[in-house]
């Protein structure tokens, strides 16, 4: 198991600087011969010829991974996403991917190596990218969670991403009942809820929720299209912590989400 | 067979041929329809990676990259169709990448082709896209067809787009000349559709205050309503002498909206003025706004003969604080008109009621048990009135 | 008699061609009119226009007799639409069975002695108005029986906003029907005196939570009949009128009206079914004689679900009150207005339409049939006349369904799967067996009724809900 993170950390020391950032991606793989992995480098500089990139293939775990130098996390999971057609096309994707990116690469210890390389023979399904938050490795699981109840599925999908980025856990619902029913099995930190929502309307969900746990009181964040000022009124007379209308900001978003939750 | 008939029976021939061609064409239809929603499928399903990609690394510096691989036209319009739905909801640096990420897909090229079609339809379609995107070199071609385009609900869909894609004032001014030209007093709706603009429209509606144009003017009117500017008074005083009263009531409305345009002038005008709606609005702006200096003047409008009139007032005085209340017993007390004292008694019960159940915090418990007092003060004394009468 | 009967059956061949082909013609302007219908609907940002300050406020008017089953999950349908600012009011028209109290007990409504009521249209006798500050929006009146009209009437002298919407208290509203016809309206606020919006059948969707979650065709006959003919009426029909200014109805299911017309035409009237078609003629009368400019539009992306009825008898009370709404409409205002110039596309095209081929169809379609018949049973070797006159039927009325099929694939696409095309116009087809021959005897049976109730003059029976007992139809109307 530790011949994969031998061969990264080699890559890692024998860089005659260290303080570049890198990017690694590792994939569960069908069997690869050497010429096996020879041709998939081949393949793969050939479809993306800028990055400079390393291949190694675990024999007896059978994962691949790939080490580039100077790649951010974006450059990075766009990279997989090539890695990841070409090996889905070639028929040799076997498991999932597991991708990380490190400002500078001397932070990528044995350690967390091991722990990504174990990490990603653990992920479920076939060809998900999946993300490895060295923070969140430090951290443990005590990350902050947000209930997102939202009707609109663009929304949901993409605040559930964006905030998972962010170290939040996030749980979505797509209406009141539904929103409720969360809230009650995961008491999360932070609430973000529209107000237009099918069964059971914000208001109606927000005054269930404000009623349930008085004394836990999490926080609400309203992100609607409503731009009525009795909305907004009515809204923080319910309890709410903050009003956002859409079209939003993500960034804005995030940032007053981390003020309430910290 | 007979004569009278044989049209009859060329009709027939003819219209079975007509009804063959239209089941062609709706079986036709309907295999396209669901050809291409499979495609749609597909084709999100191949590039969902690339879409969590998209949506994962939208606040860093650099470009998003585009799809990989080859992209057919076909494909390129499912993924702007992505793009659309996610851009629409953003503002800031999300959308500011997601729109060069089209660019960089050659989508405003391409549309800005479109434009350039025979096809009415492929014009809004394109017209729609631009808009989404924000592309400032679209707006000539916009406002032409804005321009040439009858009065249907398509306009407002190019209207919009142009809101989006406005580069300047001139720009949005241009397109709600060309709106309030076709006569249709949509005024809110142009209202709503200068607000998708990126620029500051405070200046622009200002402007408008200043036309000769009474459409105009209630844009200008309607959309400064909340968006409040400086320096507006000398115009807002000469249009309450506007011989449109659509613009009267609204310039009222507008004034009303704060305080510092209330000097004592104002209110003794507006609530004197031949206009019922904008005594009215006088009536319940003193309210909302809490000038408890003004409770002789809505004593007085409480005897208004417009029911709206009164109704507001009386309203108004519950709003105002003990005072207010007081003078509401007042009425109760000298009040001859029993419609009034009805009113007005309706209105202290409401009151009472309402204080009943919403005491939050320690202000309004003084304030509903001071009302209580009055009332039952008040309530005593109208008794003995009735037993004097009595005896 | 030979003679006579053939000429009868010939000219009745010729009264199915025009019919069918004014039909035609008006389907032509629905296609006409279908793209920007499209577009505007594709491009039209609903879920940003929900939430803007620019929309205007809506009340919906709820006229609600005995429907204690349903109403607690249709209110709360109704409070939760995708709208800025508007209000629900639920008026119990005297219901015998527990719809004041379910409502009362579901939502803790309380009297409330100071609500306004302007009394600006008479009605039946008021007992009570409901409130609760939790649900600042919602309203109950309880008054005593009187009628759909007059709880409508009642609920216009309760509500706060300038438009108002009519909803049949069984029917369900898409979550954005209200923000799409309120789209239509801001584009033309002045001379839109009433939008309709388009109704369709649920029977055989799913329905959870007051929400169509998934759009079935009906599996039973009689729904499945139905939902084919709606699409024709709404869309091959209504679209079409609408774009000619010449719309004689909106659906009592749902429509939107602007409040301060219909306060000045007096109201919609009592104790007459039609009463969605006679406000409908009253606005029209009242624009064109005061030389105001004005239309009537219809919104087909604005889509309420109906239950409809899936028996013969319930159906055919229906459809008989119809016949009946229907001649008394066209007596009343038939003779002042039509042919009148004045009253312009409404007088000289909707209205003759109306009373030849809908008021008077009974009788033609049903006698020249019968004459036919009767001329080739004198004479067998004269049976093409017949088949002549039954396939003119057939092909033509195929057609037609044709043509609103392609209205919904073009637009709106609402039954995804190539098999609902199929069957559908299998059932148009099929409607021409019986279904049809069914409509017009009901028709004819309606218009029967109306005469006898009219010759006791005076002492005529005062029809509202009850006498119809049928709780799940919805007083709308099918037709062209």
């Amino acid at each position: 198991m530790s011949n994969l993170v031998a061969t990264l950390y080699q890559l890692i020391e024998a860089s005659e600087s260290s303080h570049f950032r890198c990017g690694i991606i590792l994939v569960s793989c069908k069997d690869l011969s050497v010429e096996g992995l020879e041709t998939v480098k081949r393949d793969l500089a050939h479809n993306s010829s800028k990055e400079e990139a390393h291949y190694a293939f675990d024999q007896n775990t059978q994962v691949l991974s790939i080490f580039l130098k100077h790649q951010k996390l974006s450059d990075t999971h766009f990279h997989a996403l090539l890695v990841k057609d070409y090996l889905q096309n070639a028929n040799l994707l076997a498991g999932s991917l597991l991708i990380a990116s490190f400002e500078e690469c001397t932070r990528a210890t044995g350690q967390l190596l091991r722990s990504m390389h174990h990490a990603v023979m653990e992920l479920a399904g076939v060809g998900e990218i999946k993300l490895f938050d060295p923070q969140a490795e430090d951290a443990g699981d005590s990350a902050a969670s947000i209930l997102l109840v939202n009707h609109d599925e663009a929304v949901n999908e993409f605040l559930s991403i964006y905030l998972e980025r962010k170290g939040y856990q996030v749980i979505v619902a797509n209406d009141g009942v539904d929103g409720v029913q969360k809230y009650q099995e995961m008491t999360p930190d932070l609430v973000i809820t529209d107000l237009n929502l099918p069964i059971m309307n914000g208001y109606q969900m927000i005054e269930r929720i404000k009623h349930s746990d008085a004394e836990r009181g999490s926080k609400i964040v309203i992100l609607t299209d409503k731009r009525l000022e009795e909305d907004v009124k009515k809204s923080f007379a319910l309890g709410a912590s903050d009003y956002i209308t859409k079209p939003f900001s993500p960034v804005e978003l995030a940032a007053r989400v981390k003020r309430l939750i910290s | 067979m007979e004569t009278p008939l044989s049209f009859a029976v060329y009709f027939l021939y003819f219209i079975c041929g007509v009804t063959v061609l239209g089941l062609i064409l709706l079986l036709a239809l309907k295999l396209r329809h669901i050809a291409a929603d499979k495609q749609e499928k597909t084709c999100l399903e191949k590039y969902k990676d690339y879409f969590i990609y998209l949506q994962a690394y939208g606040e860093e510096e650099e470009r998003l990259k585009l799809p990989p691989g080859n992209l057919t036209r076909r494909e390129k319009q499912i993924i702007q169709k992505k793009l659309f739905e996610l851009l629409e909801r953003f503002t800031g640096i999300h959308r500011q990448k997601l729109i060069v990420l089209c660019v960089d897909m050659g989508l405003e090229e391409l549309d800005l082709n479109r434009m350039n079609s025979w096809w009415k339809w492929t014009k809004i379609d394109a017209a729609f896209n631009l808009g989404m995107m924000r592309s400032g070199k679209a707006v000539e071609g916009l406002l032409h067809l804005l321009k040439k385009s009858d009065f249907d609900s398509t306009i407002f869909i190019i209207a919009r787009a142009i809101a989006k894609c406005a580069r300047s004032e001139k720009d949005l001014r241009q397109m709600v000349e060309l709106l309030a030209a076709h006569r249709k007093n949509c005024h809110q709706l142009i209202v709503d559709i200068l607000g998708d603009s990126h620029l500051d429209t405070g200046p622009l509606l200002v402007s408008f205050l200043k036309e000769e144009d009474a459409d105009l003017i209630k844009i200008g009117l309607i959309g400064l309503s909340s968006h409040a500017q400086p320096n507006m008074d000398p115009i807002l005083h000469e249009l309450v002498d506007s011989a449109d009263k659509e613009v009267r009531i609204k310039v009222v409305k507008l004034l009303c909206r704060d305080v510092r345009y209330l000097t004592d002038k104002n209110v003794n005008l507006f609530m004197t003025h031949p206009d019922w709606e904008l005594r009215s609005i006088m009536a319940k702006a003193i309210g909302a706004l809490g000038l408890s200096q003004y409770i002789p003047l809505l004593k007085r409008a409480v005897k208004d003969p417009h029911w709206w009139v009164a109704h507001n007032s009386t309203n108004s005085l519950a709003q105002l604080q003990v005072e207010g209340f007081m003078a509401l017993c007042a009425i109760m007390e000298e009040e001859k008109d029993s419609r009034v004292r009805e009113m007005a008694h309706q209105v202290v019960q409401k009151e009472l009621e309402r204080g009943k159940h919403n005491l939050v915090d320690l202000d309004q418990q003084i304030s509903y048990n001071q009302k209580l007092y009055f009332y039952q003060k008040w309530n005593r004394k109208s008794m003995k009135t009735v037993h004097a009468l009595e005896k | 008699m030979r003679e006579f009967l053939l000429y009868y059956g010939i000219f009745a061949t010729y009264y199915v061609i025009v019919i069918n082909s004014l039909y035609f013609i008006i389907m032509m302007f629905s296609f006409k009119s279908i793209m920007g219908i499209l577009k505007s609907s594709l491009y039209s940002r609903f879920q940003a226009l929900s939430g803007s300050k620019h929309v205007p406020p809506i009340s919906i008017l709820v006229p609600a007799y005995n429907e204690e089953l349903t109403i607690i999950e249709n209110v709360r349908s109704l409070l939760s639409l995708h709208y800025p600012e508007y209000e629900v009011i639920v008026v119990n028209d005297g219901s015998g069975d527990e719809t004041l109290q379910v409502l009362i007990e579901e939502f803790k409504l309380q009297v409330s002695s100071n609500a306004v009521l302007q009394p600006v249209l008479n009605t039946g006798n008021v007992r009570g108005i409901y409130h609760n500050p939790a649900f600042p929006n919602l309203y109950l009146i309880d008054k005593e029986n009187g009628g759909k009209a007059d709880s409508l009437n009642a609920g216009i002298n309760l509500s706060h906003y300038p438009l108002i919407a009519s909803i049949d208290a069984d029917s369900l509203l898409e979550k954005d029907a209200l923000i799409r016809i309120a789209r239509v309206y801001m584009e033309n606020p002045e001379e839109t005196v009433a939008i309709g919006g388009d109704i369709r059948i649920a029977n055989g969707c799913k329905i959870e939570d007051g929400i169509v979650s998934e759009i079935r065709l009906p599996n039973k006959f009689l729904p499945m009949m139905q939902s084919v003919e709606y699409l024709k009426a709404f869309l091959g029909g209504r679209i079409g009128w609408s774009a000619i200014n010449g719309l004689i109805i909106v659906s009592g299911a749902f429509g939107v009206f602007r409040k301060d017309y219909v306060i000045k035409v007096g109201g919609y009237r009592e104790g007459y079914p039609g009463e969605d078609m006679n406000i409908i003629i009253k606005l029209h009368k009242y624009m064109l004689e005061n030389n105001l400019p004005y239309r009537v539009a219809f919104c087909p992306d604005a889509v309420c679900w109906t239950q409809a009825p899936d028996t013969w008898k319930i159906l055919g009370s229906q459809r008989r009150r119809w016949g009946r709404g229907n001649l008394k409409n066209m007596i009343e205002y038939g003779k002042y207005m039509v042919l009148r110039p004045k009253y312009k596309i409404f007088g000289l095209v909707t209205l003759p339409y109306n009373i030849l081929f809908e008021t008077l169809n009974p009788y033609f379609r049903i006698t020249g049939l019968l004459a036919l018949i009767g001329y080739t049973l004198m004479d067998m070797t004269n049976v093409d006349v017949l088949l002549l006159y039954g396939s003119l039927n057939i092909v033509y009325g195929l057609l037609l369904g044709i043509g609103a099929l392609l209205l919904e694939e073009i637009a709106f696409r609402r039954y995804p799967r190539f098999q609902d095309i199929v069957k559908m116009l299998f059932y148009t087809i099929l409607m021409f067996f019986g279904y049809r021959q069914i409509g017009v005897v009901w028709r004819f049976l309606g218009h029967i009724e109306y005469m006898r109730n009219n010759n006791s003059w005076g002492t005529m029976t005062r029809t509202s809900w009850k006498v119809e007992e049928n709780k799940t139809i919805s007083s709308l109307e099918v037709r062209g």
